[in-house]
């Protein structure tokens, strides 16, 4: 039987594919631009903008706005607690495969 | 969520990994321009001056300037390629620097051949410390190929550097693209 309780206890917020890109992307690739997360996730504006915003107002990344010549760019990046609250979902994933492995033996 | 959507996540995960990691493998099209073009200047060197170099950098450093613009605009360029290209860059002005000052002590053309290869190698060599087997490969092999090159008389040094050098970039670059179309 597996454990409820992992399962409970897994953040709602990364189990949206989307987020769990957004995260994923700006864990491998540091801080990024609006259109390089959008461009390597193959989203739509409005699509990004409502996740981003999802993760923001959860304290899980920071967004800047500013311009670089003289061009508007939206800038992402982790806060120490989204790192830590996506390194900790991680680690509930990886012990829901583990369980289920031993379950299977 | 179930067992099947943590796998799911999980495999989706490694899927966008896979995408940002380093890949040498996105660079073929740089092997095999400068390929060619060592080719183009080494033969070149032999019957016309070694200032065809001159023109063929220019070429090389303007069509990879566009290539490298081309790829920015595809794919976003991850940091550690960014501090990579500028570790390269700061390493070839010294180069550059070096080269300048081996002028003033040497005039010996086999030096002068086998002085670029040899560094460019150096530089493979460094870049393959993160970015893998392949590039190691050819940074050894460039060295290898400078060095014996140094006991070759005119023409046959030049024609040397132009198949082993330039051909080594091109064998590169090909297996590079075989590569890269085969994760595709």
């Amino acid at each position: 039987m597996m454990h409820e309780g992992l399962f409970q206890n897994l953040n709602e917020i990364f189990q949206a594919k989307t987020r769990l890109g957004i995260m994923t992307v700006l864990t491998a690739m540091g801080d990024s631009d609006f259109s390089s997360i959008k461009k390597q996730l193959g989203l739509t504006d409005g699509n990004l903008s409502a996740h981003l915003r999802v993760l923001e107002e959860a304290g899980y990344i920071q967004i800047e706005k500013k311009f670089v010549k003289r061009k508007p760019k939206t800038i992402c990046r982790l806060t120490t607690a989204g790192r830590e609250a996506f390194r900790q979902y991680l680690q509930q994933l990886e012990q829901i495969i583990q369980l289920a492995r031993q379950e299977e033996k | 969520m179930k067992t099947q959507e943590a796998l799911d996540q999980i495999a989706y995960l490694q899927r966008l990994i896979a995408q940002t990691r380093l890949r040498a493998a996105d660079g073929y099209p740089f092997f095999l321009l400068w390929g060619l073009l060592w080719i183009v200047g080494y033969v070149g060197s032999i019957w016309w001056s070694h200032r065809v170099w001159v023109g063929v950098s220019l070429v090389g450093a303007v069509i990879s300037v566009m290539i490298g613009w081309k790829k920015k605009q595809e794919q976003p360029v991850p940091p550690l390629l960014k501090k990579i290209g500028w570790l390269m860059l700061v390493m070839f002005v010294y180069i550059v620097f070096l080269f300048s000052q081996m002028l003033l002590l040497t005039d010996s053309v086999q030096i002068i051949n086998s002085f670029w290869p040899f560094h460019i190698g150096l530089l493979y060599i460094l870049a393959g410390i993160f970015e893998g087997r392949s590039m190691l490969m050819i940074g050894c092999w460039l060295m290898v190929a400078a060095v014996a090159g140094l006991w070759l008389p005119f023409p046959w040094q030049e024609l040397w550097l132009a198949a082993g050098g330039g051909g080594g970039l091109i064998l590169t670059g090909a297996l590079l693209r075989k590569q890269v179309i085969n994760d595709a």
